[in-house]
């Protein structure tokens, strides 16, 4: 196993470092590319979450990721010390949301936001939530492309 | 954020020169796009030929210029790369905008 723990200060101009590096480690563990930036989309919206809502978009608070590659798994830990996700958001998480199951015909019932949650929901599996002393801890994993 | 403009008949060709749209720009993003339609711009391509990634604010920016267009006319996404692509139907947004691989093609679509 090898590992990198990547911080930067949560400012959103920051987010693409952290998701840039998680792609070329995907790239670098096995993944395909159209695998590589799904993750780094998932990575972006993970790290944008902590910086907008459990850090209320305040820079000067630290973001971390690590990222361990194993023979069959990529693991990413995303922790801040912010405000935890409220229950509505991890429900969002864990069991994805309904309302991306739109009706073409009423654009207007497209939502605009909420969407980050979704994509991490989607990509990653499985996913822990853990808060505790030390902060709030997203685990994700991203198994090696099957194919 | 800096884009090129074309105008081929009634339709602008927005090609974005930025190779990432996400949450630190979205909002001026928005507002940029809402100002073309605003003008009166409401058959729109968007060329994300230099963009390579887009998350999930960006595309909620989309989804709001398309409400403000609403019947009156489309944007058509075009010449995305294919890790862009991916960033669409991910979030099932290939649903809801059409997907042109070339902005000649994109053009052609509207007549």
């Amino acid at each position: 196993m090898s590992s990198i723990q990547l911080e930067i200060d949560s400012d959103l101009e920051n987010v693409a470092l952290v998701a840039l590096s998680a792609n070329k480690i995907c790239l670098h563990a096995g993944l395909s590319e159209t695998h590589a930036s799904m993750v780094e989309l998932a990575i972006a919206e993970a790290v944008t979450n902590s910086i907008q809502h459990a850090y209320r978009g305040q820079a000067g608070n630290v973001v971390s990721v690590a990222i361990s590659i194993f023979p069959n798994r990529l693991e990413f830990e995303v922790v801040d010390q912010g405000i935890g996700m409220p229950p509505h958001e991890l429900n969002r998480l864990f069991e994805g949301a309904p309302e991306f199951e739109f009706d073409l015909d009423n654009l207007d019932a497209i939502p605009e936001h909420g969407r980050g949650l979704q994509i991490i929901h989607d990509v990653m599996n499985p996913i822990e939530y853990i808060q505790d002393s030390t902060g709030n801890h997203l685990r994700l994993t991203r198994k090696m492309d099957p194919d | 954020m800096k884009y090129q403009e074309t105008q081929i008949g009634n339709i602008l060709v927005v090609k974005v020169l930025e190779s990432r749209i996400t949450a630190d720009v979205a909002s001026r993003f928005k507002a940029d796009m809402v100002d073309y339609v605003k003008a009166g711009h409401h058959n729109l391509i968007l060329d994300l030929s230099d963009v390579s990634f887009i998350d999930s604010s960006g595309l909620g920016a989309l989804i709001a210029t398309l409400k403000v267009i609403g019947k009156d006319g489309e944007i058509v996404i075009a010449a995305a790369p294919p890790t862009v692509v991916v960033m669409f139907e991910l979030t099932r947004m290939d649903r809801v905008f059409r997907l042109i691989k070339s902005v000649d093609e994109a053009v052609s679509s509207f007549s």
